[in-house]
């Protein structure tokens, strides 16, 4: 066993070189030294990915899931086309977003704390900087939201999920009810919605549009979720109401990114 | 016998990289070095947390800081303690992972450093088992 000296010397010298490789792997110069290294785990990364998706798709019935996922996006559109029609709107605020600003972009990672139980905080894509992706650019599957892109790198990023949500201003589709989508421990909350605002169980979850200046963030539209159960009290200012995401990522393997 | 701990090891390393959120690979890092105290454990220690912060896109080097710096915690705690026990595996592993999940912003912070503390102790059990077997197995050969 080496002495209490060797020991010191092993812990000071390489604590001291993760320290460098900390400050230097926040720099340019790095970069294609990180990519390189991404580019060389890549392979690992969807090999596991893939067998995972499959373990999932294979575990339960997608049919149906699928099914319903359709008809609330068929749902949506024609909810939405009834009400421009009606009120004769002269922009465009629901339409989905043109595939020609969509890129496509692999899961490789999705850690959760029991696998195939519990549902991820994030995931990670196969497309990074060098794709053109920016932190900040919104993730979807058809017109539903997955998340925003958190983190990127050279040649992968991290995706928040829509679930992880700090505030992001979204409507009922019915009502045109503003709210706020915030998650509350396990669960995602529709709040901040005025009392005498009408919502109720079954209604869908847009997003409102909150663009900035460069195109990022979500545009107008975009299926956040539906709601299954509210929490009123006439004594409280807000009224609020728990929302579930439609997308099941477990079993996803493609995501797509909006390109600004 | 390192085989065993070393496939733990790479076991643990490829679950926390793809698959899961529990640290561990930091509890294999624990019952490597309370088994073996070799110093080639530290240089483990680090290449896996750069290894951990390439897979889940962290900065890179903050896991590393901190497996080396708990790890050599662990060794200071030798002359006050018997470490080569349950209690100190379980405790360890606990307190180690509870501080792993908070810096690196995770959720269900108590859950999951309880759920590593009951990995922890499973394993040391199983392959503390396995060499008394083992030992014993060679000393009955040899005579």
């Amino acid at each position: 066993m080496p002495r209490k000296n060797q020991y010191f010397f092993l812990f000071f010298s390489l604590f001291f070189s993760a320290i460098v490789i900390l400050l230097v792997s926040t720099t340019a110069f790095f970069r294609p030294v990180r990519s390189l290294a991404e580019l060389s785990i890549s392979p690992l990364q969807h090999v596991t990915s893939f067998l995972f998706s499959i373990s999932q798709t294979a575990a339960s019935s997608t049919s149906l899931v699928e099914e319903n996922r359709k008809l609330l996006s068929q749902i949506t559109k024609l909810k939405e086309t009834e009400k421009e029609y009606q009120a004769l709107k002269k922009q465009f605020q629901n339409t989905p977003v043109s595939p020609a600003k969509l890129l496509p972009a692999q899961i490789v990672g999705r850690r959760t704390f029991v696998p195939g139980v519990s549902e991820s905080r994030e995931i990670l894509i196969n497309k990074g900087a060098k794709d053109g992706l920016k932190k900040g650019m919104v993730v979807i599957i058809e017109d539903m939201v997955v998340g925003k892109v958190a983190t990127v790198s050279e040649r992968m990023s991290r995706v928040s999920l829509i679930t992880q949500s700090t505030g992001t201003t979204a409507k009922t589709l019915d009502t045109n009810a503003l709210g706020v989508i915030q998650k509350q421990g396990d669960t995602l909350v529709f709040g901040n919605v005025v009392l005498s605002e009408k919502i109720s169980p079954g209604d869908i979850v847009i997003t409102v549009g909150e663009q900035d200046e460069s195109g990022l963030g979500y545009p107008p539209g975009l299926i956040i979720g539906k709601i299954i159960s509210i929490d009123k009290k006439p004594s409280a200012l807000f009224q609020a109401a728990e929302v579930t995401s439609p997308i099941i990522l477990s079993r996803e393997t493609t995501v797509f990114v909006i390109m600004p | 016998m390192t085989i065993i701990l070393l496939t733990f090891f790479a076991l643990a390393l490829l679950l926390e990289g793809m698959i899961t959120t529990l640290p561990v690979t930091l509890i294999a890092l624990i019952i490597l070095l309370l088994q073996k105290r070799e110093y080639w454990i530290f240089f483990l220690a680090f290449g896996s947390g750069l290894l951990l912060d390439l897979f889940t896109l962290q900065s890179l080097g903050l896991t590393s800081i901190f497996f080396v710096i708990f790890l050599f915690a662990l060794l200071l705690y030798e002359r006050k303690y018997e470490i080569q026990t349950l209690p100190f595996v379980v405790v360890s592993s606990f307190f180690g992972s509870l501080m792993y999940l908070l810096i690196m912003r995770s959720d269900m912070v108590f859950w999951q450093s309880f759920m590593s503390s009951v990995i922890g102790g499973v394993a040391f059990i199983l392959y503390s088992t396995y060499r008394k077997r083992h030992l014993k197995a060679r000393s009955t050969f040899r005579r």
